[in-house]
């Protein structure tokens, strides 16, 4: 498990049989959500046969964290479509996706 | 609903106020500030913090603001909403984003969760101000 930090926030990236766990923990904004992406991009360009994003330590997340995610989504489905979202997010999550409409593009494991 | 005038309700002294730097980490910055106000309800305080981290990020990126500026966020609790402001002394935000959102393009999501979660929202564009209320259900906002 490699982790990197810039403050609280961090990412947690975690090896799987098939493939990569992309783990953001903590706030997710204008601030923070360049390092998910990044994190996001290196996972996808990966040899990784899937990418699974967790979200279940996401404490908080506006606009800024939805884009990022919508924008890892359409990369990946651009592409090898290998790009996963884990059920187990926070209710928080779940309600700025439903307020942006977004809910139904977030590909669920 | 988007206000196209200013709304100044009463004299009522805010019950935040805090200037912070016009920088990406501020955003946090003002959540923490917002979330600190005693007497929310958790229904209110969690759209707060939603509607705040939007309009301090509107206001750190598109403002236009150079990095020692500062960003002026109040908040004041009236009867049966929240008022949030947040003064950039720029230009403000483009209320007209909000007639050309939509929901694939790169921006504009934030608006639209501002607009949701809301009662009412404007910008008062020669002030550098944006500001939203956000209502409280009935018979909250004096528990703690």
């Amino acid at each position: 498990m490699t982790e990197s930090t810039q403050g609280a926030f961090h990412i947690e990236s975690e090896s799987i049989a098939e493939g990569v766990v992309v783990r953001p923990i903590g706030e997710l904004d204008i601030a923070t959500s360049d390092e998910l992406s990044d994190a996001l991009q290196r996972a996808l360009d990966s040899d990784a046969q899937s990418v699974v994003l967790a979200l279940d330590g996401v404490t908080f997340i506006d606009s800024a964290g939805v884009r990022c995610v919508l924008q890892a989504v359409a990369v990946s489905q651009a592409g090898a479509d290998k790009l996963r979202v884990r059920r187990d997010h926070a209710e928080q999550v779940t309600r700025l996706f439903e307020l942006v409409g977004a809910i139904d593009r977030l590909p669920y494991e | 609903m988007v206000v196209q005038s200013y709304h100044r309700p009463g004299n009522a002294p805010p019950d935040l106020q805090v200037q912070l730097r016009a920088c990406p980490e501020s955003v946090a910055d003002a959540r923490a500030e917002v979330s600190a106000l005693s007497t929310l309800d958790a229904e209110t305080h969690d759209a707060l913090l939603i509607v705040v981290s939007e309009l301090v990020t509107n206001a750190v990126r598109h403002a236009g603001l150079p990095t020692e500026a500062r960003v002026t966020l109040r908040a004041t609790r009236l009867g049966n909403r929240v008022r949030v402001e947040v003064i950039d002394g720029g230009r403000g935000f483009d209320r007209e984003q909000v007639a050309r959102v939509q929901p694939s393009a790169a921006g504009g999501f934030g608006l639209r969760i501002v607009d949701q979660l809301s009662d009412r929202w404007g910008v008062v564009r020669n002030r550098g101000m944006v500001w939203a209320e956000v209502p409280t259900p009935p018979g909250a906002g004096t528990a703690h």
